[in-house]
């Protein structure tokens, strides 16, 4: 009988296929990297299980899990190619997609702004007469000869998936399921999403948007999720496989072929899941992560050691109303590029040079110059990537900076390089203060994490603009996101309008309607394998003033829907209220919105290796002229991170570097290495 | 010495993002639906003179880019640390621009020296007056349109000033509201005040108060570029509003563009006089009055999407105002419905523009659909209720590189609509159909957008109704460059019964249980000729549903049959209609305005125009009404102005008071 001591992470992205396997107690790690297959999502992910089979030496029968973050849904969505679509609506809606919120984003110019496709093209909207109010009480009944009448419809046009969106469904179901009950009969092969199942809550446009893409990106995750358990099955690894899903949390491979959707930005929350997971080894709970690419970075929140969600976020085009991890993105990377306009203004980004061609210095045919060409000239990277295996240009580099930048400024190669790094540090800064001091937190209160292929770069001078207490480097910053689905519980989240006026509170409402949702949840897990010991169900409700646009979520605590526990749960939303905008109003009545159950399944977690202690200093390997901050470039001492042992200080000005990532310690600043080899860098000594 | 580039650019994202996270604390702390779900507020900061240097690019409304507090902020003689003031007095200082629109400012102090001011506003769903919501044509005297606060200080040293707040509290309808939403805008001012001290502390006071002023000149600069890539020339256009008033005779607004190397003047000589209803747009004469130039800020934006917004923009036009019209109002002229004035005018100045750049710029934006209120009784509650629901919006015209969007675009574009599961909730309402309004979109190579459409039913007695900016039921939205107007807008009480009204322009209803009204937004111009838009693209729409069978044939020439587009058939028609050398001129301007324009020559409305500038200002909105009445009552009125000229003389006769004051 095999032991099955190993847990078996792949995150694939757009590139790459980050893969570890890692000794359930906290032994042996194995690190790989394999390249990710765009066109065949599942060959790529099979490269990187065979690869780490194959370095690693461990028969395939003793993993005894193995977790993934996918990019499948993202890119369907992001891609706009989801599969061949309809919806089906009520009687008078059918261009409710099509008008959205009649919003135009702001920075666009509302007269020569085109809008984005929408999941579903309008022509493939369908309407039947049905009609539910608010109450739950059915006005016009389903319709079920128009309801055939359109299966004739989606027959005749080969349509691969149809979402089903009713008026106030989620104030009755019963159209909906009928619908799509008699639907599923008659329509073999089509996947089918009904809006009360992906997201029973109100406001029309945002529902129909998240059970379309739901609907769109069914078939071609159902087939991947197919494909890999088969896949897995075919090499031996007969371990239960989990998914990473927005938020946070994971979930069969059978959910996430149902709700494919809740995969939309599986990347980015192992990333703060990741970060969430080293930071509680590490002693902090408060985090505010940065994760910096190639060309662009994720901002993330944790509080209390796990990811801060929010369910107003945003796929690409689309409004995402799921509670998914609370991520911000900007345009700012490696290779983002620097412009200097014809009147002489400077910025950095969004536009990036991407990894083809690539920063001038990849010597791949970019010319223009970029935040990685900036950190070359000032000796903040080596001139070489991965240990050396690709070298870099530096007089490519200084060349782009020189007549792109420098010149037209009128100033100097290495002010101009230090001026893209100061533009590029400011906009990470001002997106990490969204993430904090516009949701009423103070940076000051918060660990950074930087990740990511550039992030350590950056580190140190974002801690210091942000007067961040201390900066965690991961010891892998290049894969975070694989460590994080080591980390992860299967999680869930049920939620439902049941909108209740101030004064009127219905208490025996609302104990049916949690009761309703914890035992979905309750049922969810057990179908899973969760022992009803290992379940952990939370309750919160979001809350709003009367005539207020956007709810607040505020946890439910206690067992029992009674007078005290709403009282406490209304205080609750005054002082976050005022935590949030400055300000309370408890004489104005608080309507009580949505009620949500989230549903974990605790699963094993997986320790991550400790490294040997250190018993004396550590010796730096070789100098680098670099300019860290201002002032000169000057010999500065270089770092292996692999030399590195627990305990080792670091006194900065100094680089470390690692096979994927160099990290950046100013003068005036300290790092010391922890037990698992993450670098915690402040200011001073520690 | 100027500060270096790369400072600038940090100091101008610190900027805009103090704009923005002051936009953010105001939408997520206020009260009223019409915040909350439209949008309508802004957020800035100002130099100590008033410029707006900073505004948030993805809040609020977009309109106030270059907004000038200078007037307001020099009626308050001393400004003291803590100090909020608020003024919605159009009258006073010439930045609020009508009456529910509360605009506050609070000075920012560094060492005792004021080196900004944080400013905003919001549009108050109700400030009292005449009507519920404050706003309605009818209304012909500002002092019917609610409670007047001239510039006051609501906070003297942080200190609540509650006789102010009283008054202004004591004469709206819903107290709470107003109360809620003028908390998140001072919640906003302090948001904006940390804010400029942290860039102080950061930048130091020199490079932030140099650095200000380099954002404006760096607005400036790029507009210059701008403009300068434009053909010089005189660029002459004019569009109409429906009504002037109630049941009122069409009114004109005209601009005359003069392109001149990097300057631009608008001459509104031509437009209507002072209306006697509240579509006038009080400007005090500032010829550089934001509300005059949010069109040619687009119009720049649209031909250089990088465009820095602030104030410094403006500096490259000077508009020119003659005193006691509708662009220039003299007190206490009505100014509520300003709004749809102020919509006709963006389209206006595109249009104008239009003609330097007609491959860059678009159609006729969708118009004429309302903002509504409804106010009514909850059956089940028996208790009154007052909400906004869905602005009926509409889309942007078509251009060189395609149609134009559907629904939503243009200058009403920063409107969000509410949700129907919302509007069923608050307003008491049951919405039977949201959607685009068929056959809308004005023809062209590359159609005009759709406007919304809107079917719902009221439950109570005496449910009232207001829909603000009601237009374009007779002109349409123009079409440039070959393509055509678009469709009108509608606005019909109880459709397809023995009981239907057409309420055309009406702007306040009542409606009784069980009544119906069906509202539309009219339709964008078109761009370039429709018989040579892609049959491919027509039969779509025809699919979507979005044009009728019937339209394909008359407006496209495309015959859509049984399985598809009939080929033999399309090809036969747009031969036959494709009349070879027809040159239909750079606008269409659809049937009612040619009709109109027929009579209404530019010789006869110049006439008009200054006959009536020769009359004391309260005399000319009727002498235009007894001219128009009289042109009216004649079979065939002369084109080249002599009848206006000779019923205005006969009318100085019946009126010898005229005379002296016509004489001088």
């Amino acid at each position: 009988m095999s032991s099955q001591r190993f847990a078996l992470a792949l995150d694939v992205g757009g590139t790459f296929t980050d893969v570890i396997l890692a000794e359930r107690a906290g032994g042996h790690l194995w690190v790989t990297k394999s390249s990710s297959v765009p066109s065949d999502p599942a060959a790529g992910f099979f490269g990187g299980v065979e690869k780490i089979m194959r370095e690693s030496g461990i028969a395939a029968e003793d993993v005894s899990i193995i977790l993934h973050g996918s990019t499948v849904a993202t890119n369907a969505i992001l891609e706009g190619k989801g599969a061949r679509t309809g919806l089906l609506t009520t009687d008078g809606f059918r261009h409710v997609l099509e008008i959205g919120r009649a919003e135009i984003p702001r920075e666009a110019n509302l007269f020569g702004w085109v809008k984005p496709k929408r999941p579903v093209l309008p022509r493939n909207i369908f309407e039947v007469p049905e009609r539910v109010r608010l109450d739950g009480s059915v006005v016009t009944p389903l319709d079920e000869a128009a309801l055939a009448r359109v299966a004739d419809e989606i027959e005749a046009r080969g349509l691969d998936a149809l979402a089903i969106v009713f008026l106030h469904s989620y104030a009755n179901p019963d159209h909906e399921r009928r619908a799509g009950a008699f639907l599923r009969g008659r329509l073999a092969g089509v996947e089918i999403a009904l809006s009360v199942d992906v997201l029973p809550l109100f406001r029309e446009y945002e529902r129909a948007t998240a059970t379309a893409l739901n609907a769109s990106v069914q078939p071609v995750v159902g087939r991947y999720i197919g494909q890999l358990s088969k896949g897995l099955k075919d090499r031996g690894l007969a371990a239960p496989l989990f998914i990473m899903k927005s938020n946070g949390g994971t979930c069969p491979p059978e959910e996430a072929a149902r709700g494919g959707v809740h995969l939309a930005l599986s990347g980015p929350a192992a990333g703060a899941a990741g970060a969430a997971h080293l930071g509680r080894l590490a002693g902090f709970e408060d985090i505010l992560t940065i994760d910096m690419g190639g060309t662009s970075a994720d901002v993330a929140l944790i509080r209390g050691g796990e990811p801060a969600t929010t369910t107003t976020g945003s796929i690409g085009v689309h409004p995402l109303a799921l509670s998914i991890v609370d991520i911000h993105t900007i345009g700012a990377g490696g290779g983002s590029k620097a412009i200097v306009t014809d009147l002489g203004a400077i910025r950095v980004g969004p536009e990036s040079a991407g990894a083809d061609p690539g920063p001038a210095a990849y010597g791949k045919g970019g010319t223009e110059p970029t935040v990685t060409d900036a950190n070359l000239l000032l000796g903040k990277i080596p001139p070489h990537l991965l240990d050396g295996e690709i070298a870099l240009d530096p007089e490519a580099a200084e060349r782009a900076i020189k007549t792109q930048v420098a010149d037209p400024l009128g100033i100097d190669t290495l002010a101009a390089a230090r001026g893209i790094i100061d533009l590029v540090d400011n906009a990470m800064v001002a997106a990490l203060k969204v993430m904090s001091v516009e949701r009423g937190l103070d940076p000051r209160d918060f660990t950074l994490s930087a990740f990511g292929g550039a992030g350590p770069v950056h580190g140190a001078r974002l801690m210091r603009l942000l007067t961040a207490p201390r900066l965690l480097v991961p010891r892998y910053p290049g894969i975070l996101c694989a460590i994080g689905l080591l980390a992860t519980d299967l999680r869930y989240g049920f939620a439902i309008t049941r909108l209740q006026r101030a004064g009127r509170y219905d208490l025996g409402g609302m104990e049916m309607a949690f009761a309703d949702l914890a035992a979905q949840a309750d049922t969810r897990l057990a179908a899973d394998g969760i022992a009803p010991e290992d379940r952990r169900i939370r309750r919160a409700v979001d809350l709003r003033y009367e005539k207020q646009g956007v709810e607040l979520t505020i946890p439910f605590v206690g067992d029992a829907v009674t007078e005290a526990a709403i009282g406490a749960l209304v205080e609750n939303f005054h002082a976050e209220h005022e935590r949030l905008y400055t300000f309370a109003d408890p004489a104005a009545p608080v309507e009580i919105v949505n009620l949500r159950v989230e549903a974990t399944g605790l699963t094993e977690r997986i320790q991550l290796p400790e490294i040997a202690k250190a018993s004396g200093k550590p010796a730096p390997d070789a100098q680098r002229l670099a300019s860290l901050d201002a002032g000169p470039p000057v010999s500065t001492p270089i770092y292996r991170r692999n030399s590195l042992l627990a305990d080792h200080v670091i006194h900065g000005p100094a680089i470390v570097d690692q096979l994927d990532a160099t990290t950046v310690i100013l003068a005036g600043q300290s790092a010391l290495t922890d037990r698992y080899g993450n670098l915690v860098i402040r200011e001073g000594t520690p | 010495m100027a500060i270096d580039k790369v400072t600038l650019e940090i100091l101008k994202n610190h900027t805009r993002a103090a704009a923005e996270s002051m936009a953010f604390t105001l939408y997520r702390t206020a009260h009223s639906t019409f915040v909350k779900e439209t949008e309508d507020f802004t957020t800035g900061l100002t130099t100590p003179e008033g410029e707006t240097f900073a505004t948030p690019t993805e809040l609020g409304a977009t309109w106030f880019v270059g907004l000038n507090y200078g007037r307001a902020i020099r009626m308050i003689d001393e400004y003291e640390e803590g100090d909020i003031c608020m003024t919605n007095d159009p009258y006073s200082g010439y930045v609020c621009t009508h009456p529910p629109d509360m605009h506050i400012w609070k000075p920012i102090f560094h060492e005792g020296e004021i080196v900004a001011f944080s400013v905003g506003h919001i549009h108050n769903t109700d400030v009292g007056g005449a009507v519920p919501a404050s706003l309605s044509r009818t209304l012909t005297e500002v002092h019917q349109e609610g409670v007047r606060i001239p510039p006051a200080k609501i906070l003297k040293k942080g200190e609540l000033n509650q006789q102010v707040l009283d008054i202004f509290l004591a004469n709206v309808r819903a107290p709470d509201q107003n109360w809620g939403d003028l908390k998140a805008q001072i919640a906003a001012c302090n948001t904006g005040e940390r804010k400029v001290k942290e860039m102080i502390e950061r930048f130091g006071i020199e490079t932030f108060k140099e650095g200000v002023g380099d954002l404006l000149d760096y607005a400036e600069a790029q507009a210059r570029a701008i403009v300068r890539d434009l053909p010089d020339g005189t660029y002459p256009f004019a569009d109409y509003i429906d009504e002037d008033a109630v049941d009122g005779w069409p009114c004109r607004m005209k601009l005359t563009l003069i392109i001149k190397g990097d300057e631009l003047v608008f001459d509104f000589t031509g437009s209507d006089p002072q209306l006697e209803s509240s579509m006038n747009m009080p400007t005090g004469g500032d010829e550089r009055h934001v509300l005059l130039l949010v069109g040619m800020v687009y119009v720049l934006y649209s031909l250089d999407p990088s465009l820095f917004l602030n104030s410094g923009i403006t500096r490259v036009c000077r508009c020119i105002l003659p005193s006691g019209t509708m662009i220039n109002p003299v007190f206490p002229a009505a100014v509520g419905m300003r709004t749809l004035s102020c919509n006709r005018l963006h389209g206006l100045t595109f249009g104008a523009f239009a003609q330097a750049a007609p491959d860059r710029l678009m159609g006729a934006p969708a118009s004429g659909g309302p903002i509504m209120n409804v106010n009514t009784i909850d059956n089940r509650t028996g208790r009154r209720i007052m909400a906004a629901i869905n602005p009926m919006t509409g889309g942007s015209g078509g251009r060189a590189a395609g149609d134009g969007t559907d629904g939503s675009g243009a200058n009403q574009g920063f409107l969000k609509n509410t949700p129907v599961e919302i509007n069923e909730v608050e307003a008491g309402i049951k919405v039977l159909r949201y959607g685009l309004a068929q056959d809308s979109a004005g023809p062209g190579k590359h159609r005009g957008g759709l406007g919304t459409d809107m079917v719902f039913q009221a439950f109570s007695p005496n449910t009232k109704v207001t829909a603000r900016n009601r237009d374009r039921t007779t002109f349409t939205g123009w079409g440039i460059a070959g393509g055509k107007a678009g469709g009108a807008s509608k606005f019909i009480k109880n459709p397809d019964t023995d009981h239907e009204v057409n309420l055309r322009n009406t702007d306040i209803l009542s409606m009784g249980p069980g009544d119906i009204i069906h509202v539309t937004c009219g339709g964008a111009g078109g761009w370039g000729d429709p018989l040579t838009r892609d049959p491919q693209a027509v039969l779509l729409d025809y699919r979507r549903g979005w044009v009728t069978a019937d339209h394909a044939r008359d407006a496209y020439s495309v015959v859509i049959g049984e399985g598809g587009i009939d080929i033999p058939a399309t090809d036969a028609l747009r031969a036959e209609r494709a009349a070879p050398g027809k040159d239909d001129g750079f606008y269409d301007l659809g049937s009612r305005r040619e009709a109109f324009e027929a009579v209404w020559t530019d010789a006869n409305y110049d006439a008009l125009t200054e006959c009536l500038a020769s009359l004391p200002v309260h005399w000319r909105f009727y002498a235009k009404h007894r001219i128009f009445a009289a042109i009216a009552a004649k079979e065939a009125p002369a084109t080249n102005g002599d009848d206006v000229r000779a019923l205005f003389e006969a009318l100085l006769i019946e009126f010898p008071q005229l005379l002296p004051t016509a004489a001088e």
